[in-house]
This record gives structure tokens, sequence and C-alpha cells, in this order.
């Protein structure tokens, strides 16, 4: 027969009714930390770390959980000629959020404006755990096209 | 490797605040230095020259222009500060681009200038630094009109910055850019100044244009 397990959390909260749960245990109130940025003229997107400009997007809180993440943006690269990347993260892991990633590519939608949604695995239920964190996004590959905008939120469990 | 901020990012971290506007970098003893004078912002369009000329013998200030780069404070925008007589700040976004085009100024003048130099990082052969600086004009025509902005001008013109089509000074007589070759018509370009003009009402009031989309938007002198 099948067998049914809880996770820890569901143990934690449901199960065992464990008293003093953490907001990020229990489900505590989210907050939305919108961002959006349009490529500015000299933005440069290189093959190394020395030549991939960085863009900061917004401030995540000390403390808070990282539960959701929603992008929608442009064709980044749709007239430069070559398909660029993009990637965000953090001073301490620079892809922990999204890893790198085309708007515009065969593999995925025409040269049409994009969304996306989730967190890379190293930033579902990422805990910013001492001060607040800058999130960066960091171009890579190609330079993206003056004007284009990329735009989305962050979801977060705020702290006690 | 240069970082940016979004817009999103308001402005945390700043080092100053003037205007509507925050960033980092050695620009603080700029703030509002311009107070009551007029600025006028040099771009590439290839009549900018016969457009400059035409300010002469205009009525932006109460007695008239009678010598506007003695009368006004001139803001170059990436190539035509080579060219221009004489430049009180030179503006771009492209700031490796600006070491050679001044060298190439100093061919030209052949004399001690005053000229100040702002991008967006720190060079050697540069003067302030606006680091950080946000919510950043995408274009460097528009970043500079931000700087007089910030900077603190009663008027701002728009000389040469028409915001569409118009070939630059270096485009053969009469060729139209086709779409592809210019960002004009981007959508985050035109969108993103009308925002901040949207938000910010009193420096909208401020600019004037003599030509083309930018003209049709701020009006004209």
């Amino acid at each position: 027969m099948a067998t049914t397990r809880d996770s820890v959390d569901y143990a934690a909260l449901v199960t065992n009714h464990t008293p003093g749960l953490v907001a990020t245990k229990r489900g505590g109130r989210v907050f939305p930390i919108p961002f959006q940025h349009t490529v500015i003229s000299g933005e440069t997107g290189g093959a190394s770390a020395g030549v991939q400009d960085k863009v900061n997007l917004c401030v995540l809180p000390a403390g808070a959980m990282v539960i959701g993440l929603h992008i929608s943006a442009n064709a980044l690269w749709a007239s430069a000629g070559v398909n660029g990347t993009f990637q965000i993260g953090d001073a301490v892991d620079d892809d922990r959020y999204v890893t790198a990633i085309e708007s515009y590519s065969a593999n995925g939608p025409t040269a049409t404006d994009k969304p996306y949604g989730g967190l890379a695995f190293t930033g579902q239920n990422f805990i910013v755990l001492t001060t607040t964190t800058i999130v960066q996004l960091i171009w890579k590959t190609a330079n993206p096209v003056v004007g284009k905008i990329i735009k989305g939120c962050f979801l977060v469990i705020l702290p006690e | 490797m240069t970082t940016r901020n979004a817009a999103s990012m308001g402005d945390f971290g700043s080092t100053w605040t003037y205007g509507g506007y925050a960033g980092q970098g050695n620009v603080s003893d700029l703030l509002g230095t311009l107070k009551g004078r007029v600025a006028v912002v040099v771009g590439g369009a290839a009549d900018v020259l016969i457009q400059l000329a035409s300010l002469q013998g205009s009525t932006l200030f109460e007695y008239g222009v009678h010598d506007i780069y003695k009368e006004a404070v001139i803001f170059a925008v990436n190539d035509i500060g080579m060219f221009l007589p004489k430049v009180d700040h030179w503006v771009s976004l492209h700031g490796k681009n600006l070491g050679a085009w001044k060298t190439v100024r100093w061919l030209h003048v052949r004399e001690r200038e005053l000229t100040k130099y702002h991008t967006t990082e720190e060079y050697a052969y540069t003067d302030y630094n606006w680091q950080s600086l946000t919510p950043m004009f995408v274009l460097s025509g528009y970043f500079a009109m931000q700087i007089a902005y910030i900077m603190g001008a009663e008027q701002i013109i728009l000389c040469g910055c028409p915001g569409d089509a118009t070939p630059r000074f270096f485009d053969l007589p009469g060729q139209r850019r086709e779409a592809g070759q210019f960002v004009y018509n981007e959508e985050g370009v035109w969108n993103q100044l009308e925002h901040e003009m949207k938000r910010l009402p009193d420096f909208k009031a401020k600019v004037r244009s003599m030509s083309g989309m930018t003209r049709a938007f701020f009006g004209g002198v």
C-alpha cells in the first residue's frame, strides 16, 4: 500500500501543532517586492565577468523567506543579432534566483514579450539570513537592446 | 563591468538626493549649482549647428541671446562634443568612448579648457561619476538633460536632440535611419520619458526642444 508521509513543515504545523513557529514556517504575511528596469545605452553583456554589467533590481529584507518570483520581459535581444542571457542572484550566489536564461530564443518564444515564473531551486524558500540583500541581474553573452524592459515581482514572507 | 540601479531600487544606498533623484558618486558638490542659469543640451542631429545658431537672437534671456556660448551653460552629448567651440559639461553614457573623444577635441581646440566630463563610472579622464543614479535615463541626451536638471538649471533647451529617426550629423544627408538602427522608438525609451515627466512636472516645465518628437512633447523655444 502506498505510504503517505508528512513533510517536516506539515508535521510541525498540522500534526504536532508546534508552538512558537516562526512566520516563515507557519505561512506568515506575504509581501510583494516589485522591480523594473529599462535597458540603458551602454549596458554590456559579454563572455566573461569583466564585461558583464549588473543591475541592482531590488532589496530583500533580512530574515525574509523568498517564496515566489514572476518576471515578464521584452524580447531583450530581439534586434541585437545575437541572443544573450541573463541571470539573477545576489552577492553570495550570483544565480540563486534565476539561472542563465534567454528571454528570446529558438527554444522558447518568438520575438515577443515573454513571462517567466518560478524560482531556481537554490532560491525557492531561501531565507535571507543576516543582512538586507540586493538582488542583482547580470547580462551575459550579448548586449541587451537599449529601451527594452524587464519587470517582475518577488514574493517573500516577512519575519516576525 | 558596471553596476547600475533599476528604478525599483529607489534611494537605497544613495549618498545624495535631489529633485526626485538619488545616487552615489562624486557629484554632491554639483547639486543645484546652476540655479538661475540656462542649459543648452547639444545632441548629434544633422542640423544641430543650425539649431544652435538660431538660438542667437532668441529671447531665452530677458535681453536676448547675443552669444549662446557665453550666456548659456553648454552640455555636449556624445560625438558632437568633439567639434563645438566651447563645452562646459560633456556627458555620455559611453564612458569608455569619452577618452577618445576628449583626445580628438584637444586636437581641435588646442587650448586649455574648463570642460567637465560626466559619465556613470570613474575613469582617469573624467571628472564626475554619476554612479547608481536612480532612475537613470536610458539615452545620453536625456541623461544630459537629467544632469542639467539635477544641477538646478532654470531652463533646459534640447538642441539637436529630436528623440526620433532624424539623421545625425555624421549620417548621409537625407538618410533616415531604419528601425533596428536606432532605439528612439523602443517602447521603454518613450515610456520612461513620459513617466518621468509625469512624476516630476517641474522638470518637464523647465525643458524645451528645438526639433523633432521632443519639441512636440516639451514644446519649442
